[in-house]
């Protein structure tokens, strides 16, 4: 049986697209099946970290909800990626096209046909683990990611902002009965005292925090290009990610 | 024609005689003017290039190694104690400003009383503040060395505080009465960050000639380099305070729930009837599959 992975944010710019491309890496090494939906369609990136450039894709998920193409056909093989031996890892992109981008945001969509896509996704390509890269933010799409997951990682900044946001989002899985919930505190300053952090918040939350993810010049520089547990696994970061990955892994 | 008689020969070689001894007395006037004037410059350019020596061997690295403390009482300490060290102070005390527009005595030290508070001593400093303005005129305290020096940011010597009339210093004259000591050179250097701001001040007490060791006036050379020191503490200083207001905000990130505003907002979406259904869905599918996998 396949597990369904939802990677949220409450706001955008947590490093959300970031640690799903990681988490699913690390998946992928674990030789397990894997592919990556990035459903947030009004800003996607993913595609960023796992080099899939806009002249390769033919078919992306917009395609699918257009009933365009069914949705394997908008899965490409970026396993090459990873640049060493794992089990495959797919990824159904969202299309980058200004015009598509525009349609979507225009005409909406029925969100029950993610989940039917999700669905054949696992089954045609007779997948592991389904990760979904989520839109920031609480709407019908992430709410319909988050009932469907078997784990739910809620990543934020510790900020006040993401702290409020994060309550919302924590009590609404809560009352989707989401099995496994994490939290990924990211852009943490490593001046901060991690443990002093971590018991706080899963004092006010009463949902573990998986991993505290130091803010670090690596990760800024290389900027999205690569995958950092990949490129500079042995950094504090990307022994947190495998970390996470782990604990999913385990699930 | 002119002859001349012996008695004016005789003048005349009297008087070449004066003006030979004037013009040989003028010589070695002249010769020992041009020695002490050489020796003068000698002297001068020996104390530059001490000067010069103490910058670069002492100063600099006093500098760097300040920059380098990550600890603020050592920090402190370090400032306080170098500069006395370098001036060949006796005594010093070093200052920092508050928010609350005070003086704060952080550190202060003396070799002959043996007195040593703050920094890493263990002993507090119990001194009450200094108030940079009159707290019911609000006028600037003008009287008082350090907070005239922190006011006008600049570093002020005083060669003798007894006989010193423009400034107060009743309070040095009557901790001498207690302490059995005497107060005679004062040297005040401010410290200015990056912005210019007066951070704090560094207060130095009676200089010593290195030699006899009696106690001399702050040479206008140590002012000098006391100033210089004044500035790589003070941007030692400031880099760690900002680190350190940065570190004590993070310290006290209130992690805050709005539980009013949080229960508002997912009540909104839980009554929605989109929700309701996902719910029902989500329990159904869960449901589905404990009976696969029991």
């Amino acid at each position: 049986m396949a597990k369904i992975v939802s990677i949220h944010s409450y706001r955008g710019g947590t490093g959300k697209s970031n640690l799903t491309a990681n988490l699913a890496s690390q998946a992928a090494l674990a030789g397990k099946r894997v592919a990556v939906v990035d459903t947030d369609v009004q800003s996607p990136g993913i595609h960023v970290p796992f080099g899939l450039g806009e002249d390769r894709v033919e078919f992306a998920l917009n395609h699918f909800i257009w009933g365009e193409c069914p949705i394997e056909n908008a899965a490409y093989d970026v396993s090459a990626a990873l640049g060493q031996p794992a089990g495959p890892i797919y990824l159904v992109p969202s299309s980058i096209k200004i015009s598509d981008i525009g349609r979507i945001l225009k005409e909406g969509y029925d969100v029950r046909l993610l989940n039917d896509g999700f669905q054949a996704l696992i089954e045609k390509l007779n997948l592991d683990f389904l990760f979904i890269d989520t839109h920031p933010g609480v709407n019908e799409e992430t709410l319909l990611s988050i009932a469907i997951s078997d784990t739910l990682v809620l990543i934020l900044r510790p900020d006040q902002q993401d702290f409020q946001g994060t309550a919302v989002t924590v009590a609404l899985a809560k009352k989707l009965d989401v099995p496994q919930m994490m939290l990924v505190i990211n852009k943490a300053l490593p001046s901060m005292n991690f443990d002093d952090l971590r018991a706080r918040v899963e004092k006010i939350y009463d949902v573990p925090v998986a991993a505290i993810l130091p803010l670090t010049t690596e990760l800024v520089q290389l900027a999205s290009s690569g995958l950092i547990s990949l490129v500079h696994p042995d950094l504090e970061v990307s022994r947190e990610m495998r970390k996470v990955a782990a604990q999913i892994l385990a699930s | 024609m002119t002859t001349s008689s012996p008695s004016t020969i005789w003048e005349f070689y009297w008087a070449f005689g004066i003006c030979a001894s004037l013009l040989g007395v003028a010589g070695i006037y002249v010769g020992q003017k041009t020695r002490t004037q050489t020796m003068q410059l000698l002297r001068r350019v020996e104390r530059e290039k001490a000067r010069a020596d103490k910058l670069a061997n002492f100063v600099i690295p006093i500098g760097l190694a300040l920059a380098a403390e990550t600890n603020l009482d050592q920090l402190l300490e370090k400032i306080l104690l170098e500069a006395k060290a370098l001036s060949l102070a006796d005594g010093g005390t070093l200052y920092l400003v508050s928010p609350e527009k005070t003086l704060r005595f952080v550190m202060i030290v003396n070799d002959t009383l043996k007195i040593a508070m703050g920094g890493t001593s263990g002993k507090e400093v119990s001194l009450p503040p200094l108030h940079l303005y009159d707290v019911l005129t609000g006028l600037p305290n003008q009287s008082n060395i350090a907070t005239s020096c922190t006011l006008g940011a600049k570093s002020i010597a005083v060669d003798d505080v007894y006989t010193e009339k423009g400034f107060d210093f009743s309070g040095a004259k009557a901790f001498d009465q207690r302490m059995s000591y005497r107060t005679i050179s004062v040297l005040c250097v401010p410290l200015r960050d990056g912005q210019q701001n007066v951070i704090g001040v560094l207060q130095l007490v009676n200089a010593q000639d290195p030699d006899s060791r009696q106690v001399v006036p702050f040479a206008p050379h140590l002012r000098q380099m006391m100033e210089l020191l004044g500035l790589l503490a003070a941007a030692a200083l400031g880099s760690y305070l900002r680190l350190k207001t940065l570190t004590d905000q993070i310290a006290d990130l209130k992690i805050q729930i709005d539980e009013a505003k949080k229960e508002r907002q997912v009540t909104e979406i839980t009554e929605t009837d989109y929700f309701k259904g996902l719910q029902t869905r989500a329990r159904e599918m869960r449901a589905k599959v404990k009976g696969q996998n029991p």
